[in-house]
């Protein structure tokens, strides 16, 4: 290949998506499209050309050579000095046993399969009931101009379910959804249909949250989001590098409370696992914050060289999309409080569960997240439910609010949105309690 | 070429099913991505895209793929999928018409040129530069470029070109951001004035103060409006979502939802509207559609299964968000209007230029409580001290009866398009 380039890799991403539509029950849509789609990086004497292709043919085997030509010509109007860290470690990690795998389930089965679990949602008091199912499987192949050469294929798949329940004019959803990468999940899962239905109809008789400071325990699916939203977005590489992370220069200083251990992990066998990431570097297990201490970023190869404190490996993107400093999997350690004792500890305050997404402005340095539902408590013990509850907060000081961390860690995934791609991940938590919190809600009392 | 794969899909596929549409589409695009203020990355892309719907005995099936080549798999899945489905009452796919004048949204001056993509860095660098407390973070331009082919069996083939021009900027001052964009299909968008916003900001969000909790008029911008009440009235006045029961707005047509001067359109034929369309994904002539009109709910959206399904008529808002799922029911632009307020920041309010979280409100009820970005305490129209921080909470629905008025300029915020937007009696959590 062209010598002038210093560097050069492609990523071609093939596959199927699957999605089936259950509304009110019956099939709205079920079927089946392809894609294939790559992105060829080549780092000329500065900074990178890019081309991107869809669809990408690997069999026509002088395309490579003619989009590299056009890379390197793009490449001349970037000025910036791009260096790559080495990427030791590219052996990759084993993909997770598949239990039952999807791809072999006839669409009509899965389509009956998601009916049970949409259906079981029509609860009494619940009006109109949806349910989604998705598979996806991806054949990754990476090669780059160090001759290295790396072929995966994953398929991840799960569903969604969604039940509306109505009372004198009111209205209000409850939203259930799980989604995997080893495999199947759509047998025995009729409670959670149940679940969503029941959510719908008890968040009628909630009252609107009213807004303030207060002490709060949130469980582990919104503790989860906490992570991901005020710590993991600010320590990723390249917004450190770029000057747009508060968390920049803070590496050895304690930025929580010392109870507080934050871990991105590339290898656990969670909806964000990746056998390597997409610069083909194989992930390590990161704590980003170790007993209240910010340790390591999350990077690319780029910016582990620019940045430092931390390795490569953090690198995602979607097909045909170009690579960026990502979360996989995201969690708070364990502690060893009980859920009881926390809700104890809590006294007056409140308790927010589930998740309706998040955001965060690391340069600021403040994020707000939505709950699904929540309930007060008080005197120890929780009482009436409420809704349409948020969370605000400022990533220097909230972690070290953080007074009790649970044992009971649990993952949930979910998918990430950062510079208009979306890739799966995981985030997770035990219950923790935050000795002050700032509550949004529109509730007067 | 392509034309003749059409034609060869339409009659091969006939063969398995009533009726046959097929949507081609081709893009290409270049850009330059800035990391701080340094061009890091240049490039290119070319896509392409096949969509194919059948329909037989009511059954609906659609695949697509992105290697045209392999059209004979996408059709077999099309009509897998259309096994599959539920049957629907269907009254067939639109006969053509005569389409007036060309593209709506497409510029034939805007050429993928990396160098026009290089100018536009510079000019934002230059804005920005303005204030030089104020570093960027990043930003860039970018110019693409693409088609549509859209065909049926009963003898629609439409074509429509499209032209986008883009340009953003990310900045920092100590711990305040800014960030500013635009995006037309020409080139009229001004990368300098978009740096120097940018920039301002930051420069001005740097040391806010606390604000107390309380009830107080709100001046939002166009993107934090349009954040908060875009997707969330998109989907209330969807069709599909209004019979299914999953919309607040349903049983309220003909009733007052909103302040009594407040109008809401959806219009394809907007001048310089991203959304601009002569047709929608299923070949019906698109028009202008009143949802709102003097802030009474006048109507729905729909497409055209939604429309038989409910002895409806489709109202050209069928929409596709690429090669994977089906047709959906989406605005072109969404248009809106109220009483003019020569200086919408008069007296004694807030402005809030953006919020995070927006995505997070209630979808259903429209119950919300998001964070502000870039929000000052203002005076007769003059931004005094920026805020540090607070919450909005209230219901979007709700909100829309407390606006008292908007600037006499309308901006262009993706589709949507609306001026600055004065709200009366909004929470703000301190």
């Amino acid at each position: 290949m062209d010598s002038r380039l210093r560097y050069w890799d492609l990523r071609h991403v093939s596959g199927e998506h699957t999605g089936i539509d259950i509304d009110n029950g019956e099939i709205e849509s079920a079927g089946v499209t392809f894609f294939s789609k790559a992105i060829i990086r080549a780092l000329g004497p500065r900074g990178w050309g890019i081309v991107a292709v869809s669809p990408f043919d690997p069999d026509d085997k002088g395309a490579l050579g003619d989009f590299l030509l056009q890379a390197e010509r793009a490449a001349v109007v970037t000025a910036e000095d791009v260096v790559l860290s080495d990427a030791p470690d590219r052996k990759l990690l084993p993909v997770p046993p598949v239990k039952e795998d999807p791809t072999e389930i006839p669409l009509e089965e899965k389509g009956a399969l998601l009916m049970q679990i949409t259906e079981a949602a029509r609860v009494s008091g619940v009006s109109n009931t949806r349910g989604t199912y998705t598979e996806r499987v991806e054949e990754v192949t990476f090669l780059d101009s160090t001759g290295y050469e790396a072929s995966y294929t994953t398929c991840r798949s799960g569903f969604s379910v969604m039940a509306i329940a109505k009372q004198n004019g009111a209205m209000q959803m409850g939203y259930v959804r799980d989604h995997r990468i080893d495999g199947l999940n759509l047998r025995g899962r009729i409670d959670d249909g149940i679940r969503a239905g029941t959510r719908a109809v008890a968040l009628l008789n909630a009252r609107a949250a009213k807004g303030g400071r207060m002490r709060a325990v949130l469980d582990p699916e919104l503790g989860g989001v906490f992570a991901h939203e005020a710590v993991g977005h600010a320590s990723e590489g390249d917004l450190v590098k770029e000057g747009a992370s508060v968390l920049k220069d803070r590496i050895g200083t304690a930025i929580g409370s010392p109870i507080v251990t934050i871990i991105d992990d590339p290898t656990m066998h969670a909806f964000g696992f990746e056998p390597v990431d997409a610069e083909g570097v194989a992930g390590k297990r990161t704590a980003i914050i170790e007993d209240g201490i910010l340790k390591r970023y999350l990077h690319s190869r780029e910016t582990a060289a620019a940045v430092g404190n931390g390795d490569a490996g953090h690198s995602r993107a979607m097909p045909g999309d170009l690579p960026i400093v990502r979360m996989s999997n995201t969690y708070i350690a364990p502690g060893d409080a009980r859920y009881d004792e926390m809700i104890e500890e809590c006294r007056d305050g409140i308790l927010l569960g589930g998740s309706r997404g998040g955001q965060v402005d690391p340069g600021r340095g403040v994020f707000q997240f939505n709950a699904e539902f929540g309930y007060l408590i008080e005197g120890g013990e929780l009482t009436e439910m409420v809704r349409d509850v948020s969370l605000t907060g400022e990533i220097l000081s909230t972690l070290h609010a953080i007074s009790l961390c649970g044992n009971d860690l649990k993952m949930h995934p979910g998918y990430c949105g950062k510079g208009g791609q979306s890739v799966p991940v995981s985030d997770g938590s035990p219950h923790i309690l935050l000795s002050e919190a700032i509550i949004g809600g529109s509730g007067d009392v | 070429m392509y034309k003749e794969i059409v034609t060869d899909i339409i009659e091969t596929g006939l063969q398995s099913a009533d009726e046959v549409e097929v949507g081609l589409l081709s893009s290409e695009s270049v850009s330059i991505e800035m990391k701080r203020s340094v061009p890091a990355h240049a490039g290119a892309s070319f896509g392409t895209g096949l969509v194919i719907r059948v329909i037989d005995s009511g059954r609906i099936g659609s695949s697509g793929t992105s290697t045209i080549a392999d059209w004979r798999v996408c059709l077999d899945s099309a009509i897998s999928s259309a096994h599959l489905a539920e049957p629907v009452p269907w009254g067939g796919l639109p006969d053509p018409v005569p389409l007036k004048g060309d593209s709506l949204s497409f510029d034939s001056a805007v050429k993928t040129d990396p160098d026009i993509a290089l100018s536009f860095c510079n000019r934002l660098l230059e804005g920005a530069s303005v204030y030089p407390d104020v570093e960027v973070v990043g930003g860039g331009a970018g110019l693409s470029l693409g088609s549509v082919l859209l065909a049926n069996s009963k003898g629609i083939q439409y074509e429509e070109d499209h032209s986008s021009v883009s340009a953003s900027l990310e900045t920092i001052a100590d711990q305040s951001t800014g960030f500013e964009y635009d995006r037309s299909y020409s080139l009229d968008i001004d990368p300098y004035e978009i740096g120097r916003r940018a920039a301002e900001l930051a420069s001005t969000s740097r040391n806010g103060i606390p604000i107390e909790t309380g009830t107080y008029d709100l001046l939002l911008s166009p993107i934090a409006f349009s954040g908060l009440v875009a997707s969330l009235l998109q989907s209330a006045v969807n069709g599909r979502s209004v019979h299914m029961g999953r919309s607040f707005l349903a049983e309220k047509l003909g009733e007052v939802i909103g302040s009594d001067h407040l109008s809401v359109i959806d219009d394809p034929f907007y001048p310089g509207g991203l959304g601009n369309s002569r047709f929608d994904a299923e070949g019906v002539p698109t028009r202008k559609n009143m949802l709102i009109e003097d802030g009474v709910l006048q109507s729905f959206v729909y497409d055209l299964k939604t429309a038989y399904r409910f002895g409806k008529e489709s109202t050209g808002n069928a929409a596709r968000g690429g090669i994977a799922g089906g047709v959906s029911i989406g605005l072109h632009n969404m248009v809106f209007s109220a009483e003019t307020m020569q200086e919408p920041g008069e007296g004694h309010c807030i402005s809030i230029n953006d919020v995070i979280g927006a995505h997070t409100a209630n979808p259903l009820t429209g119950d919300f409580s998001v964070e502000v970005q870039n929000a000052f305490i203002m005076e007769d129209g003059i931004c005094q001290e920026p805020v540090r921080k607070a919450m909005i909470a209230g219901n979007i629905f709700e909100m829309l009866g407390r606006i008292t008025g908007m600037g006499p300029i309308p901006r262009r915020v993706g589709s949507v398009i609306v001026p600055p937007v004065r709200i009366s009696g909004m929470r703000l959590v301190g």
